[in-house]
């Protein structure tokens, strides 16, 4: 069994500082490499984003108001066995008990985005994570959800600085949402240090 | 190190964690803010306040020798304790301490299911256990048992069960403590200690006769603080082969009284799970005149109104376990006495399963009528969409995931104790300028406690203004209903840390003899008052100038 400790030990050998390599190269090294998406299926945001993902070659997992099949069938075994990093588009809920669960397997959230409501065709973004992936997103593009997919599959490694940013984004005129979404990544504390807190 | 414990000085608080790192190793004894994080309440009305309830440290021990170590540390520096299984009881205070600077005991890392029987109906297991992890391990033996798990099923079952927590299935396993088989602890001063027949030591009964030989002090451990539990046995129900559910309603506010009696006598003869109550009258609270009507408590207006919609008053859903004929017999017969007591009572037939249910049937929200019970957690499946009451979703528009608090008042198991209930909880609601419709005069009980009911009455408070101003003035008016339903007689049976001094207090008869008595003997059995001082109101002798604490 892994324990939280040699989660933390682990953290101490990873580079800190990007190597001299090539700023492609750096990047796809350097970069968080996700085992999964999950999205709730409910919301237009979601599934755009999760399209936009699963383009870049993440397995998808789509979930709605219940998160136990994939927790019961899938990540409580996977993380008995090592903890994984992951991202996904979902409702506040959702996002607390996954982080719930991280905690105990030696994981956190590094990147958390809110997603308001679309008010007068715009949506406004608060985004709390590493300082490189919240710069990706500014200023946010009409096409905000695939910056926003691209942007959290290219979270760095180590202990970056944390970056808060409020955008504005245009919003889907089709939107029929009335909760906001959170985007986030939840990562080993060995592999990303840096936590955020809602 | 961000805090102390209080009273503990910055030395003796660096020699007492050498010691628990020498008990346990290193690798788990946790004293920075990041580590900590997780031993917060992440609903706590006092989040980032001065007072809010955190520990200085936290422990995680592997065995009961560990936990052993911890305590006689503990006790040589007089630091405070506070044990936790899994955390998750989010509800009620998740694993916040009722010290500040307090050490956290975290018994996750014990996590063995020691025991597993499916003949005797039994499991023993350690705090670190989760509702999940046991049905896994049924699941993957082909067990012929069931767990009654609370929702969401992510918690210990020995945390649960401390806490006085309750299930869905039949009635003597919802009520969690109450089905136990008997414990071992680790008392205050780091002896072992095993209850009922674990207290002799060849025993072949330990999980079959709680109760050993004399006096009997399991109960002091359940919402207490004479000890740490280390091992408990649960009574486990069979695994039934078929399971069938119909829906009960009958038309006047008044038939609720015959209606309970009859649902009474039906779980108390063990004929039928939990029976979950409602009213099919709740659509009509957006009808104003219906709503004026119902606020005004004015019985003929709303039946009659109810009668124009053709609509009953209440309705109860039934649930049935054994055997195809035996649950159909049982439903036949509840038909038949709800009748006779009843006029105008209708009856709808549910769905009749052969158990296990699929996935597909769990998830499955087609039926011969729309449904109020979850189908996984009367299935003794775990599962973790409660926490939708946490977002704001088309069920829950008034998003409670700032004030997340439940407070439960426990109520006559009548239907007159009942009517009687909602008139006094919306005049409470009415003198303290609660904003919210409930509590109203269609709110019903929860029949959790087979032999109790509860009625929440607590829970719209935070809705408007989840500022930390405004979550002060909720606790602050949290604590007005606590007194106010105490001159009532109303007592609540759980609470956060915040609140449990507030319920100990309504828990008054002979100017607090039970408190002096458990207080006494608090004192003899941990005199340095180190294990979780403060729970449910219990303070040992050094800490209690605490009592109250937190309404300063």
């Amino acid at each position: 069994m892994i324990g939280r400790r040699d989660i933390l030990r682990g953290a101490a050998a990873l580079p800190l500082v990007a190597a001299p390599f090539t700023r492609a190269l750096a990047a796809a090294r350097e970069s968080l490499a996700l085992e999964r998406f999950v999205f709730d299926v409910r919301f237009a945001e979601s599934g755009a984003i999760a399209e936009h993902v699963k383009r870049l070659g993440i397995r998808l997992s789509p979930v709605a108001d219940d998160l136990m099949t994939l927790w019961y069938d899938e990540l409580d075994l996977a993380w008995r066995e090592k903890p994984t990093a992951l991202a996904g588009v979902t409702l506040a809920d959702a996002l607390f008990v996954l982080e719930t669960f991280a905690l105990d397997r030696g994981m956190h959230v590094v990147y958390r985005g809110e997603h308001g409501l679309v008010e007068n065709g715009r949506i406004t973004h608060h985004l709390a994570g590493p300082a490189p992936l919240i710069e990706l997103l500014s200023p946010l593009p009409t096409d905000w959800e695939r910056a926003l997919a691209k942007a959290i599959t290219e979270c760095p490694l180590g202990a970056p600085q944390t970056a808060r940013a409020e955008l504005v984004s245009a919003g889907r005129e089709l939107s029929l949402r009335d909760v906001p979404l959170y985007s986030w990544i939840i990562a080993p504390r060995a592999a990303v240090a840096t936590r955020v807190e809602s | 190190m961000a805090i102390l414990p209080p009273g503990v000085s910055a030395e003796s608080f660096a020699s007492a964690v050498r010691e628990f790192q020498d008990a346990v190793g290193r690798d788990w004894v946790f004293t920075s803010d990041d580590d900590l994080y997780s031993y917060r309440d992440h609903f706590s009305y006092i989040k980032d306040q001065p007072n809010e309830l955190i520990p200085s440290a936290a422990v995680g021990p592997d065995t009961t020798e560990q936990v052993q170590a911890i305590v006689r540390t503990a006790n040589k520096y007089k630091i405070p304790l506070y044990a936790i299984s899994t955390g998750k009881n989010f509800a009620y205070g998740g694993p916040s301490p009722n010290v500040r600077g307090s050490v956290t005991v975290d018994l996750k890392r014990m996590n063995r299911i020691l025991v597993c029987d499916d003949k005797r109906h039994f499991a023993v297991v350690e705090p670190g256990v989760s509702y999940i992890d046991l049905y896994r391990h049924i699941q993957a033996n082909k067990l012929d048992v069931w767990v009654d798990t609370p929702d969401p099923g992510w918690g210990s079952l020995i945390g649960n069960a401390m806490d006085h927590g309750i299930g869905y299935t039949m009635g003597f396993y919802r009520d969690h403590f109450g089905a136990h088989t008997g414990l071992e602890v680790v008392l205050p001063n780091g002896e072992i200690m095993r209850t009922g027949m674990g207290a002799m030591p060849a025993s072949q009964s330990w999980q079959e006769y709680r109760h050993g030989y004399g006096p009997d002090p399991c109960g002091l451990f359940g919402q207490g603080n004479f000890g740490i539990v280390t091992k408990m046995g649960f009574r486990l129900m069979p695994a039934p082969e078929h399971w069938r559910n119909g829906l009960v309603t009958v038309p006047k506010r008044q038939d609720l009284i015959p209606l309970i009696e009859a649902v009474n006598y039906l779980c108390d003869l063990s004929m039928c799970g939990e029976p979950w109550y409602g009213s099919p009258l709740m659509p009509l609270m957006g009808n104003t005149e219906f709503r004026e009507a119902a606020l005004a408590f004015n019985e003929s207006a709303m039946d009659r109104l109810a009668a124009s919609a053709n609509l009953h008053s209440w309705q109860v859903e039934l649930q049935f376990y054994g055997s195809e004929r035996t649950t159909l017999a049982n439903w036949e017969y509840a038909k038949e006495l709800v009748a006779r007591k009843v006029p105008g009572a209708r009856f709808t037939d549910g769905e009749s399963l052969k158990t296990p249910l699929t996935r597909e049937q769990i998830a499955s929200t087609t039926g011969p009528y729309p449904t109020n019970m979850r189908r996984n957690i009367t299935q003794g499946v775990p599962g973790l969409g409660i926490w939708y009451m946490t977002g704001r979703t088309e069920q829950n528009p008034n998003a409670w995931n700032e004030t997340h608090i439940g407070l439960f008042s426990l109520v006559a198991r009548s239907g007159e104790g009942v009517l009687k209930a909602q008139k006094d909880f919306a005049d409470v609601a009415r003198r303290l300028d609660m904003p919210s419709l409930f509590p109203n005069a269609l709110q019903t009980p929860v029949n959790w406690y087979q032999f109790a009911f509860l009625m929440g009455n607590g829970f719209g408070l935070g809705r408007g203004d989840n500022s930390p101003a405004g979550k002060l003035a909720a606790t602050a008016k949290l604590r007005e209903v606590l007194r106010e339903n105490a001159k009532l007689g109303y007592g609540d049976y759980r609470a956060p840390p915040i609140l449990q001094d507030d319920v100990a207090d309504q828990y008054s008869f002979n100017d607090f003899v039970l408190r002096r008595f458990t207080e006494q003997l608090k004192d003899a059995i941990d005199p340095n008052g180190i294990i979780s001082p403060g729970r449910a109101g219990v303070w040992p002798a050094n800490f209690r100038s605490m009592r109250g604490g937190m309404r300063s």
